[in-house]
């Protein structure tokens, strides 16, 4: 029962469609006299109070399937995230009311608050230019997504010039129905690298190794450090060690990449699974490798491409079969065979 | 006596249908995520899943893990990852394996927590868009083989999942409203 419970207990609502925010500036709710689940019978009506009186058709339609339905909160609450998603529609209220003969549902729509003034500054003040998007945003409706996208841009603006913890906020304060939007950066610490260092690279020479990285000195930059340690990977992969791991180092002017290299694998036994010996000899030549060799992926990629094109297969798996003992990989190729149109 | 409490039973319901025009609020956002809403039912059902007291700390931990899942579920979302219902299937299918149901005995305990068929199926399907999720962009940046430390694997992924999620939180817009 343990997985049921923590699925259960995990429970949340679907998530809808993505739509813009609740205005800060909502006005409190009405008195409330009971507990929504007091409420009895079945849903007899829907209302909408709404500014834009062309809302009120529309919602009333979505929700007309709860209709003579007992109250179910769940179902209510997927239809009422589409209310919330409409366009115009900064949040929504659902109230219900007892009457003699059941419910009635009652949706106060909040509308998306219009824009007053939008300001963009660093956390200490600093002013930062306010991006082309939203340079005429006064007087427009609050859009979430394009502040979310514009908040991501300044982000990542920071990020690639050596702020890998940067953030970007945007935050509202209401102005009469109006609302003013502040975007806030927060940079964190500049990280400039100034050399990279390397540690357990007993056979592979640091020159090497830094020429395949390519990552020179300068502002942090995330996605390169990832890069050169996926290229350092390569490396590794390409000379024998196929269980190489190298840990990312964390941001740093000296960043340090630890690698552990493993032992050094050599082929073993080639094979071509259900191919005839002469088959077998023919297309394992192909390969460009061979039994003793330093096991390399590029030299086997480049080799299973050229056995592809050779037996027109649809697709080709390498098997491998590692022994640790003699530091080898036997492979095994399954070829699967193309299917010819006419022979369906 | 029988009589008494009848009329007990009967005083009692009375007092419990409120009066014609009683207005309850029934539903309302408490947090926006990247511009969708989390509704207070949504806290209120996962309380009551997890038969759980609730206060206000246990909302505060509930909203937390509700937006925790939005924004992974928003991020499932946008890499195009989806559920197929006959994974779906497969996995109400290997839950009433693991716990001995039958499909009836599911409906049964579901019914228990409050829950129908659809809404469970529906969780089911969020859960394996997060897993997908979660493999796709967590398990690639992990050294450790599940396979040979199971409990060391989970324990990295727990470290790259909130990772990833304080960098999400810088990247997407989380209004608290209550």
């Amino acid at each position: 029962m343990k997985r049921l419970l923590v699925v259960l207990a995990a429970c949340g609502g679907a998530a809808p469609e993505a739509k813009q925010p609740a205005p800060p500036a909502k006005p409190a709710p009405a008195a409330v006299d009971v507990s929504w689940d007091k409420l009895e019978g079945p849903v007899k009506d829907v209302t909408v109070e709404a500014a834009d009186a062309t809302l009120a058709p529309k919602i009333q339609a979505l929700l007309q399937g709860q209709i003579g339905k007992p109250l179910d909160r769940a179902a209510l609450r997927d239809q009422v995230s589409q209310v919330f998603a409409m366009q115009g529609v900064g949040s929504v209220l659902v109230r219900g009311i007892q009457r003699d003969d059941g419910i009635t549902l009652e949706l106060d729509i909040t509308p998306q608050p219009t824009i007053h003034a939008l300001t963009a500054a660093q956390a200490d003040g600093t002013s930062v230019p306010l991006p082309g998007q939203l340079a005429a945003a006064n007087g427009l409706p609050l859009d979430p997504v394009l502040l979310d996208t514009v908040a991501g841009q300044l982000r990542d603006h920071f990020v690639s010039d050596g702020y890998p913890d940067a953030a970007a906020r945007w935050t509202t304060k209401p102005v009469g129905s109006q609302v003013d939007v502040s975007l806030v950066v927060s940079p964190g610490t500049r990280v400039v690298i100034d050399h990279v260092e390397l540690a357990g690279n007993a056979h592979a020479k640091a020159a090497d190794l830094l020429k395949v990285m390519d990552l020179p000195a300068g502002p942090w930059n995330q996605a390169r450090v990832d890069r050169a340690a996926l290229q350092i990977d390569t490396y590794y992969y390409d000379h024998g060690y196929v269980n190489v791991s190298v840990d990312t180092p964390a941001p740093s002017a000296t960043p340090k990449f630890t690698i552990k290299e493993g032992d050094q694998f050599k082929i073993g036994k080639l094979s071509i699974k259900d191919a005839s010996p002469a088959d077998e000899k023919k297309w394992l030549a192909l390969l460009g490798v061979k039994k003793g060799d330093v096991f390399s992926r590029s030299a086997m990629t480049a080799g299973l491409q050229k056995l592809q094109d050779a037996t027109k297969a649809a697709d080709i798996t390498p098997v491998t079969k590692l022994d640790p003992a003699k530091k080898t990989i036997d492979i095994s190729f399954e070829i699967q065979k193309s299917v010819s149109p006419s022979s369906k | 006596m029988k009589y008494l409490l009848a009329l007990m039973l009967l005083t009692a319901v009375a007092a419990a249908k409120p009066p014609t025009g009683a207005r309850a609020i029934i539903d309302q956002p408490v947090a926006i995520v990247g511009g969708q809403p989390i509704w207070k039912s949504e806290i209120d059902d996962t309380i009551r899943a997890a038969k759980a007291e609730a206060s206000p700390d246990v909302f505060q931990k509930v909203l937390d893990e509700l937006i925790e899942t939005r924004l992974m579920l928003q991020a499932a979302d946008a890499a195009h990852i989806t559920a197929s219902e006959q994974e779906i299937d497969a996995g109400v299918q290997e839950i009433e394996k693991q716990n001995n149901l039958t499909d009836a005995q599911l409906d049964t305990a579901l019914a228990e927590f409050g829950y129908t068929r659809a809404g469970y199926r529906a969780e089911i399907s969020r859960q394996i868009r997060i897993q997908r999720l979660m493999q796709q962009e967590l398990v690639p940046k992990i050294q450790i083989r599940a396979s040979d430390s199971p409990v060391e694997f989970q324990m990295a992924l727990e470290t790259e999942r909130r990772k990833w999620l304080e960098n999400r939180k810088k990247m997407v817009h989380i209004e608290r409203l209550q």
